[in-house]
């Protein structure tokens, strides 16, 4: 029946494609990612989508001025990198020739099918990565808003008076700060880091979940078989943990589900503003940040990991939305 | 009436009291110490003593923040690290700006999510309809820096029809009002369309259709102005923060506002205009929220006499 109902919803379907396909990639980032996200490659700095290059590596035993010199006036074909390894520290020169030298370990060609950035780093092979940057942050943040949300709003509903009142004031004054101004004077304040996103993001989302649980909490509060579980004498935890919470489950899921996608936006804002991810970390909101001032010679480099971000985060988004309209037709769909 | 708004008034007292609260703890959590910041490099004992002395942080914790509640009060902010102006005067000259962008977005949002909202309800599940809300949802996904560097490259670079970036006439308006208002607009849509839907199923529009009213008048004159309260919904959940600053788009297009002002006072960690900044944005979003009710109010005398009887 869910299942008839689920395969018959095309943003269900988009919603979990969407959502598996950012899971799949961060979780087998080091299989599926063609190149190493960091690894640079001056020589080919700002190249557009589907481009081709040569890479020739060089391993030398030993620094011979003579050997350099010779692979400095050595012949090579446009797009083309040469590698050269001098003792297993790598020097990397652009060299306009190439001789007949026959130290090299090997050609290879290799194609950035989504271009390559400001350091000839591999678009394609960053975004894969920052999969999971955004998985990290959309987890962490919303299992930390979670168990402070359930938690507060828990005890929020089941105490009433003035628990209630101090909980809900305080969530008052949360709700008093703009999302994302509030992320920016905590990650301001603290030295910028992904863990200090992490953190302030789930510290900072929490409000709604814990209004959510106590609206719950109170109106479950009421049935018949919670009361009469009262009367059998049953303590107030065990009401809550057995009988309450699990039914609130649904609501719980779709509100953790939505505030996944919440947190990735917010990591992807703040890594755009500098207060995120720091350098060379591929965020895909760090990606747009330090690309953006190459927007006319380079658009792609901004353009590939927003359209990550927006896959993502309209995955989760779709996922939550059709949880809801699942496990509750009634629940209308608002934002 | 009255008793509401009054009502409502009450309950922000202590929303802001703890609002100020925060944005004090926030400045304390900083590592580092302010007056070493202030002066930079080059600095002495002297200087130091002096200055944390001018600035009382020596006093206990508590006599540090009552002083500076009765500064907020006073509409005192403190001066700037850097330029040593109030940071009361920097925020009054960059505020316009915000204001102007603000309702600038909220106008684009205004337009396109009511017609599409409107569009998409007259036949759902039509073509139109799921084109559209498949884009509404794009719209709520995608992020704002990022139809915003869209918009810079496409309008303003390759077609050169408007200036990229900048601040000066309206021309410079559109791009960043539109980047901003995009979101807005996109819920818009979903919350007109559902509520349109939900209205056109009530028994007084087939009333109106028995009475063979014509469906364009059934339309405009008995559906539409229940559109006025997702309108003021947007209006409730958006305004208030764009007015306390849209960071990301004003630095993106490089428009003076406070959003702007607060970004580079945190890159050049220049404390006091963080903190006024940051106090003065959440004031502003707490004051238009309560505003936004109050309006919910007038429209709608049965969110009036619900709440004011508690």
């Amino acid at each position: 029946m869910i299942v008839n109902r689920t395969l018959k919803d095309p943003g269900i379907i988009l919603g979990i494609s969407f959502v598996l396909i950012i899971v799949v990639l961060g979780i087998f980032a080091p299989w599926l990612a063609p190149r190493n996200p960091n690894d640079q490659i001056l020589e080919f700095r700002h190249k557009p989508p589907g481009f081709a290059g040569n890479i020739i590596n060089y391993r030398l035993a030993q620094d011979l001025p003579e050997t350099s010199m010779a692979l400095q006036n050595a012949f090579v074909e446009d797009n083309t990198a040469i590698i050269v390894d001098v003792l297993n520290r790598e020097h990397r020169i652009l060299l306009k020739n190439i001789s007949g030298e026959s130290l090299t370990t090997g050609k290879e060609t290799v194609t950035f099918w989504l271009g390559t950035d400001q350091f000839g780093r591999d678009i394609l092979s960053r975004i894969i990565y920052g999969a999971r940057i955004s998985l990290m942050v959309g987890f962490t943040a919303s299992l930390i808003a979670l168990s402070i949300g359930v938690l507060l709003g828990a005890l929020s509903g089941i105490n009433g008076g003035k628990i209630d009142t101090i909980i809900m004031r305080f969530t008052d004054v949360m709700f008093g700060f703009p999302t994302l101004l509030f992320l920016i004077g905590i990650t301001a304040a603290l030295e910028p880091s992904l863990n200090v996103v992490f953190l302030a993001v789930g510290l900072v989302t929490w409000p709604g979940m814990a209004r959510l649980v106590r609206g719950q909490v109170l109106q479950l509060k009421e049935q018949e078989y919670i009361q009469s579980a009262k009367t059998l004498g049953i303590s107030k935890r065990t009401i809550l943990i057995r009988h309450i919470l699990p039914n609130s489950l649904a609501p719980i899921i779709v509100t953790f589900t939505l505030g996944i996608a919440g947190a990735i936006m917010a990591e992807a804002s703040l890594s755009f503003l500098g207060l995120g991810a720091q350098p060379p970390t591929p965020s895909w909101g760090a990606m747009i940040n330090n690309s953006k001032d190459f927007l006319r010679i380079a658009p792609w480099s901004s353009l590939a990991p927003g359209m990550a971000i927006a896959i993502a985060v309209l995955g989760f988004n779709l996922l939550g939305d059709s949880i809801r309209d699942l496990l509750d037709p009634k629940m209308r769909t608002e934002r | 009436m009255i008793q509401y708004f009054l009502n409502r008034l009450l309950q922000t007292i202590p929303v802001l009291f703890g609002v100020i609260v925060i944005t004090f703890v926030l400045m304390y959590i900083i590592p580092g110490d302010p007056v070493v910041s202030m002066v930079g490099e080059r600095y002495n004992e002297e200087t130091i003593q002096r200055l944390r002395e001018d600035m009382h942080l020596d006093d206990p914790l508590f006599i540090q923040f009552f002083r500076y509640v009765g500064n907020v009060f006073r509409g005192n902010f403190g001066n700037s690290f850097i330029t040593g102006e109030p940071v009361i005067n920097l925020i009054m000259e960059k505020f316009p700006n915000t204001m102007m962008l603000a309702v600038g977005a909220m106008f684009f949002a205004i337009l396109f999510g009511l017609t599409a909202g409107i569009l998409t309800s007259i036949r759902p599940g039509s073509f139109i309809d799921r084109g559209i809300m498949v884009l509404a949802l794009a719209g709520i996904s995608a992020p704002v820096f990022w139809v915003g560097l869209i918009l810079i490259l496409v309008v303003g670079v390759m077609l050169r029809w408007l200036p990229p970036t900048g601040f000066g006439g309206i021309e410079y308006l559109i791009l960043p009002a539109l980047t901003l208002g995009l979101r807005s607009a996109a819920y818009l849509a979903r919350l007109t369309r559902a509520t349109m839907l939900d209205v056109m199923s009530q028994d007084y529009i087939r009333t109106a259709r028995s009475k063979k009213l014509s469906e364009w008048k059934i339309y405009l004159q008995h559906a539409f102005p229940n559109t006025l309260i997702p309108v003021i919904t947007v209006i409730g959940t958006d305004f208030g923060s764009y007015l306390s600053g849209a960071v990301l788009t004003e630095s993106i297009f490089g428009w003076p506002g406070i959003g702007r002002l607060a970004l580079e006072a945190i890159m050049k960690r220049d404390f006091p205009v963080i903190q006024g900044t940051v106090l003065f944005m959440a004031i502003m979003f707490v004051l238009m929220n309560v505003l936004v009710d109050m309006l919910y109010g007038v429209v709608d005398p049965r969110i009036r006499l619900e709440r004011s009887g508690k």
